[in-house]
């Protein structure tokens, strides 16, 4: 199975009630949640339950949101390696800012498993697992042009937003070349594992159709360039986004989100 | 090699951030005005491009053929590529800051770390690539050998400033996460070496308008001197808290070795700087001595060169 930009595009087209929020909620409701949770303490036993509310809170939008289930299961499987290779390292690591350490188990080769690192390994993982369920529900229910929008109606500079948008404008026509050219490579017989050429061979062609693509990007950036330039761009242009007023329904999820938070944050203490 | 949300506390994000932004903002500048035009509008397409050519995965033995690495496959980034053709670090930096904001959205390296990757990536990257690979053309490096160190570098420097930042971050302990990292990258870094000097090769004959070859010449020495001076400052800082307070085993070989055989005939010779340290400057004095130590070598590196240049010369003349 192979996830594409296509199927994540697709999930954002779906309708719910979570997806017909306002962009600019869901960027704010996403950063607010990212920055609480890594500013959580680096090692607390309260971490759990505090990450364990908002993640929760996180999967009923989900569950509202619709969305596929093995489209979750994918992007959390392609997200989580590098995040699970550093926390499964910190049980033997003697992190520095801690003073005393209660090893738990030892293992052959001089390995220690200590309390504390066990501790700060899972408390960064159940951060990272709570950030990338933020932005894995961001991404699939904001499409990526009503995302660049919202950003700009929230204040994103016009240079980064004109650039931000050109991009995801033409992310998809390059996406569908570089398909166009795996196809007739597949039909020309071409697989980078085949052994029976030349390894210099595989990665001469592996260049080339980088190289195209470098070049047809280019020179399609050239094109778009010239015709905007004859609508008249200049350098004072901006990208137009029409003003938006929040409903109801916007509202009451950002303060909901808030109110989650502060609850995780508050009411958890006094257990 | 994307840092994730949560392995770097937020005050140490916010400072990469910081930087990060900085030179976003002068990387905008010089799109919109240090190129002739106003090429915003191309770099946005182009981002798009670079986006989808870094999809394509590479099989890990095509370059190193060792069979255990059969599965394994890693992407080219492309930093130093873009800094090359259009002769400017700050094409580097636009471009991979674009190219991290999407993928930060697709769960590919975190919002609050997204700074630090920045940093890493197209900053250090760019720069670094940018300005070793002028600084091995003015060398007169061959071209293909200064594209492949160029790129080299630019997978290299980013592994090493990432261990650091994990181990400021008390995330991963340094020496591990620095061979860890940079063999890792190292190895990615051949890959991306050979992908980029093809790659250049063949851009520069379907399209040699785009690459500013003519710029590469034109660049002040001052420049490279100072991106030279900037990565032998961070590794003179880095160096020490590296550097290992037992004798490598060379010197404990030498000692005793000397001091079994010829005992007090060498032993009055002593090293400049004890323990790769000037006496009395603490933590200080080891980055003092490794920066001497550094410049001495670049001296006499220059001076080398230089030599050979003339010899060059003049065989050159006489035939």
């Amino acid at each position: 199975m192979h996830l594409t930009l296509g199927d994540i595009e697709r999930e954002t087209y779906k309708k719910s009630p979570v997806h017909r929020i306002d962009g600019r909620i869901k960027i704010l409701i996403t950063l607010a949640i990212i920055i609480y949770a890594v500013a959580l303490p680096r090692a607390d036993v309260l971490n759990f339950l505090k990450l364990g509310l908002i993640e929760a809170y996180l999967l009923v939008l989900i569950l509202f949101a619709r969305l596929g289930f093995s489209y979750l299961v994918f992007r959390f499987m392609i997200a989580l390696p590098f995040g699970f290779g550093i926390a499964v390292f910190q049980p033997f690591i003697r992190q520095p800012f801690f003073s005393d350490f209660t090893v738990l188990y030892t293992l052959p080769l001089g390995l220690e498993m200590t309390r504390e690192g066990m501790l700060f390994g899972a408390s960064i993982f159940a951060k990272f697992v709570v950030c990338i369920t933020a932005v894995i529900l961001l991404s699939s229910t904001t499409s990526l042009s009503d995302f660049v929008a919202s950003a700009r109606r929230l204040g994103l500079p016009k240079e980064l937003a004109l650039l931000f948008t050109m991009m995801v404008r033409y992310l998809f026509v390059f996406w569908n070349m570089l398909g166009r050219i795996r196809t007739a490579q597949k039909t020309r017989c071409f697989d980078i594992w085949n052994k029976n050429v030349t390894r210099r061979w595989t990665l001469e062609q592996i260049g080339y159709t980088i190289s195209s693509l470098f070049i047809r990007s280019y020179e399609q950036g050239e094109r778009t360039y010239q015709s905007m330039l004859c609508r008249g761009y200049s350098a004072d242009a901006h990208v137009y986004v029409s003003r938006k007023k929040f409903s109801i329904p916007d509202v009451f999820v950002l303060v909901l989100t808030f109110c989650i938070i502060i609850l995780a944050q508050i009411s958890l203490n006094f257990l | 090699m994307h840092i994730p949300d949560g392995y770097i506390p937020l005050e140490q994000t916010a400072i990469y951030w910081i930087i990060a932004i900085v030179f976003i903002a002068r990387s905008i500048k010089w799109a919109r005005s240090d190129m002739k035009e106003n090429m915003i509008p191309l770099f946005g397409v182009l981002a798009a491009g670079m986006f989808v050519l870094q999809t394509i995965n590479i099989a890990a033995n095509l370059v190193i053929p060792i069979p255990m690495l059969g599965g394994v496959s890693w992407h080219i980034v492309g930093a130093a590529l873009a800094a090359i053709i259009f002769a400017s670090p700050w094409a580097a930096v636009l471009l991979i800051t674009l190219v991290l904001g999407v993928q930060s959205l697709f769960g590919d390296g975190g919002i609050t770390a997204m700074g630090a990757n920045i940093m890493n990536m197209g900053i250090i990257g760019g720069f670094l690539g940018y300005y070793s690979f002028i600084g091995f053309r003015k060398l007169s490096v061959k071209q293909p050998v200064a594209l492949f160190a160029g790129a080299w570098i630019s997978m290299i420097a980013p592994a090493i400033a990432l261990a650091f930042e994990l181990w400021l971050a008390g995330t991963f302990p340094l020496k591990q996460g620095v061979a860890l990292m940079g063999i890792f990258q190292g190895v990615a870094g051949i890959g991306e070496g050979l992908i980029t000097v093809i790659v250049f090769g063949a851009i520069v004959r379907a399209r040699p308008d785009i690459v500013s070859e003519d710029v590469h010449s034109k660049v002040s020495t001052v420049k490279v001197a100072a991106a030279c001076f900037f990565a032998f400052l961070g590794l003179a800082i880095a160096a020490p808290f590296l550097a290992s307070s037992n004798p490598d085993g060379l010197q404990q070989t030498a000692s005793m070795v000397i001091k079994e055989s010829i005992g007090d005939v060498v032993l009055p010779i002593q090293p400049l700087f004890t323990g790769y340290s000037i006496p009395g400057m603490g933590k200080t004095g080891e980055v003092a001595a490794i920066v001497l130590g550094l410049a001495a070598i670049m001296i006499i590196w220059l001076g080398i060169i230089k030599i050979l240049k003339k010899g060059r010369d003049e065989y050159n003349r006489n035939t």
